[in-house]
């Protein structure tokens, strides 16, 4: 043995520092800040169908977390073999997986490509196609469709038409309803003027046939000096009639100068004066009404969700505060905002609707241990049904920060 | 097994001298590396404190805060560690070719052994995956003295994190010879084993075959290659996937295990029946 020593200690070694660094890394997670949440008001209850995801920054680096309300998993202690999987759960990725294993089978983790009706799951993306002589040819919309009676499942390629093979095509949404799967798409292509000419179509495609029974061109607009933008509304309710009915398009008017934020989600500077018309498209009668917004929605103002035949709700910071604006789509009633009873100044925040239920979370600029607050408001009575403080169980260095995004 | 034991001990000792070597040499550039750089930044830190009589948060601001990775980043640490890959690469070949074109034509001896010669072959991968480990360990090893070095010479004011996890993570892409977890550590280092033992193959082609055996090895690496990421490839021409991540996971493990079998079975049947002395 003692003349082998050469290799039987580089395997001692070797056995030595990959033990004390996986001890060392087990340990260094648990240095991480975990989390609790102190209830302040209402019942706890509430809160238990969550999980909140989030990013803890040490300065140089972001570790991912999520906690349940009973335990913060960082992505390092989640086994390996899950993480396969992801460390996001998507409540409505894991919903479709679960009722449909082999549909989903190696369809793509994105929440925003599925759609479904009672009679057909679909998944839809585009086929940006090729170019030939600087033009695009042969783009189309791909599609997976189940039939969730037969459980069986097709794959389509429908071709767009030519006369619509802009320069520019992107998929902003699309409703499955019965029979029918309505892609709502922008085109932005240059005029004889020089200038980018955009469009807002939807393409009606009949599942059972796989064709495109009508194309309708919903709005034109010129973006002479970008003090125009149009974005169809962030509405992530699935189970939301309005999917069946009637999609909104938020129409922001900018004074010139000034830029428009991409992200409705983003909000900083809202000191720019802008204006908004909400147009909402008909699937059925495929017309369009414009409504003027009420004059309190400010740029940066988040849609949080819309019923058919009901309210908006929307949400935007005020002065470090925020408030949520309830206004009967079409009413010129000038409705009072909700304010979001937060005891520190708004950081930044994240919004999920379940249920009945719209939880409001909000990162504070709060010193020590409070990390921020959890808002519950009940939809049907406008009640705050629940509050309560995310606390760290140590303080947070100068350079570290924690930041919620999202609810599941 | 013994017998095939012996044969490692028997591997690793011949390349052990200049593998110690470089592994000495690792030790001292990247810790004088790291005596340096950490000893420039404190001196640049007494510079603008008496010269301007800034005070801390200035400093920070105009110097900015030390970070480990400025050391891992830099051709102190780089360097060295480069030269150990180069090495290993080298040695990979090296290992086989040395027995026919060394002083004595050593294969011939290895081939009198009492031993089946797939105890040959598997005794030199094992050697190979052996030294990279090592190499991978004692660079975590000069990490940790590393560690210890800015946390002696660096106020915590003005550093950046010490934790192993965010100190490996500055290797960049690099970090993924640093399996974090078990799993990854068998991953890491079971697919490593099997890319040597494809090698191997395409060299005993070469040794069995000469100049045509150079066009087989070729052939054999791109085929064990191709044949590793068809999953990948599948996806890719028909722009889809058919399963489900943890799913791929066990069909690309399956995959290894289909080709590590092959390469061995292959290497042995060379061994035994075809290679020229």
């Amino acid at each position: 043995m003692i003349k082998h020593w050469k290799t039987i200690g580089l395997v001692v070694f070797v056995s030595i520092i990959f033990s004390l660094f996986y001890v060392q890394m087990s340990r260094e997670v648990e240095t991480y800040p975990t989390f609790t949440l102190e209830t302040t008001e209402g019942n706890v209850e509430v809160v238990h169908p969550i999980t909140l995801y989030g990013d803890f920054h040490t300065g140089e680096h972001t570790h991912l977390f999520s906690y349940n309300l009973q335990e913060t998993m960082y992505v390092q202690q989640m086994p390996s073999l899950e993480r396969l999987n992801g460390f996001y759960k998507y409540a409505e990725m894991e919903r479709l997986e679960q009722l449909y294993p082999a549909y989903m089978r190696g369809k793509v983790d994105d929440v925003s490509m599925y759609t479904e009706s009672d009679l057909y799951v679909v998944q839809a993306d585009m086929d940006w196609g090729t170019y030939k002589n600087d033009e695009p040819v042969n783009m189309a919309f791909n599609l997976s469709v189940l039939h969730k009676e037969l459980q069986k499942e097709a794959r389509m390629t429908i071709e767009i038409p030519k006369r619509d093979q802009s320069s520019f095509i992107s998929l902003e949404k699309m409703y499955a309803v019965g029979e029918d799967l309505h892609i709502v798409t922008s085109h932005s292509h240059d005029s004889d003027h020089g200038l980018t000419v955009f469009d807002l179509r939807v393409y009606t495609i009949q599942l059972d046939r796989g064709k495109i029974g009508s194309t309708d061109v919903i709005y034109t607009w010129e973006q002479e000096d970008f003090t125009e933008d149009i974005r169809v509304a962030p509405i992530e309710n699935h189970d939301s009639i309005l999917a069946d009915q009637r999609m909104l398009l938020l129409k922001a008017i900018v004074e010139e100068d000034t830029d428009i934020e991409n992200d409705l989600q983003i909000s900083k500077n809202q000191t720019e004066k802008v204006s908004y018309e909400l147009i909402a498209y008909d699937f059925r009668t495929k017309s369009l009404d414009t409504f003027k917004l009420p004059s309190q929605v400010k740029d940066g103002a988040e849609f949080i969700s819309y019923e058919d035949n009901s309210d908006v709700f929307l949400i935007q910071e005020n002065q470090e505060k925020l408030e949520v604006i309830e206004w009967q789509l079409g009413s010129d009633e000038q409705p009072g905002p909700l304010m979001v009873p937060t005891n520190n100044p708004v950081h930044s925040y994240t919004t999920s609707y379940q249920g009945e239920y719209l939880y409001i979370y909000v990162n504070s600029k709060a010193p020590n241990k409070n990390i921020g607050e959890i808002h519950v408001l009940y939809v049907p009575t406008g009640e705050w049904v629940y509050a309560g403080n995310l606390m760290s169980n140590r303080p947070l260095k100068d350079e570290e920060e924690v930041i919620i995004h999202s609810i599941e | 097994m013994r017998k095939g034991s012996r044969l490692i001990f028997f591997e690793f000792n011949r390349a052990s001298r200049m593998y110690f070597t470089l592994l000495t040499v690792m030790f001292f550039t990247q810790i004088l590396g790291f005596f340096v750089m950490s000893k420039g930044y404190m001196g640049q830190v007494e510079h603008y404190i008496r010269t301007y009589g800034l005070d801390i948060p200035a400093i920070q601001e105009a110097i900015g805060i030390f970070s480990p990775e400025q050391i891992i980043q830099s051709p102190w640490v780089m360097a060295p560690l480069s030269l150990c890959i180069v090495y290993m690469i080298a040695y990979t070949f090296f290992i086989w070719y040395r027995d026919w074109y060394g002083a004595n034509v050593f294969i011939y001896r290895l081939f009198m052994l009492p031993v089946s010669r797939t105890y040959v072959f598997i005794s030199k991968a094992v050697t190979i995956l052996l030294m990279v480990i090592g190499i991978i360990a004692f660079q975590l090893f000069v990490l940790y003295i590393g560690k210890w070095i800015i946390a002696g010479n660096i106020p915590i004011d003005f550093r950046g994190s010490l934790s192993m996890l965010d100190i490996v993570m500055g290797f960049n892409y690099l970090t993924i010879f640093f399996p974090f977890t078990t799993v990854q550590f068998f991953t890491l280092f079971g697919g490593m084993f099997i890319f040597i033992t494809i090698v191997f193959t395409a060299i005993l082609l070469e040794r069995s075959f000469h100049l045509k055996g150079i066009i087989y090895g070729l052939m054999y690496i791109i085929g064990s290659i191709v044949l590793l990421i068809s999953p990948s490839i599948t996806e890719i021409i028909l722009q889809r996937s058919f399963v489900y991540p943890a799913e791929m996971f066990w069909i690309q493990v399956g995959l290894f295990l289909i080709s590590a079998y092959i390469s061995i079975r292959v290497s042995t049947y060379l061994l035994e029946k075809k290679v020229h002395v």
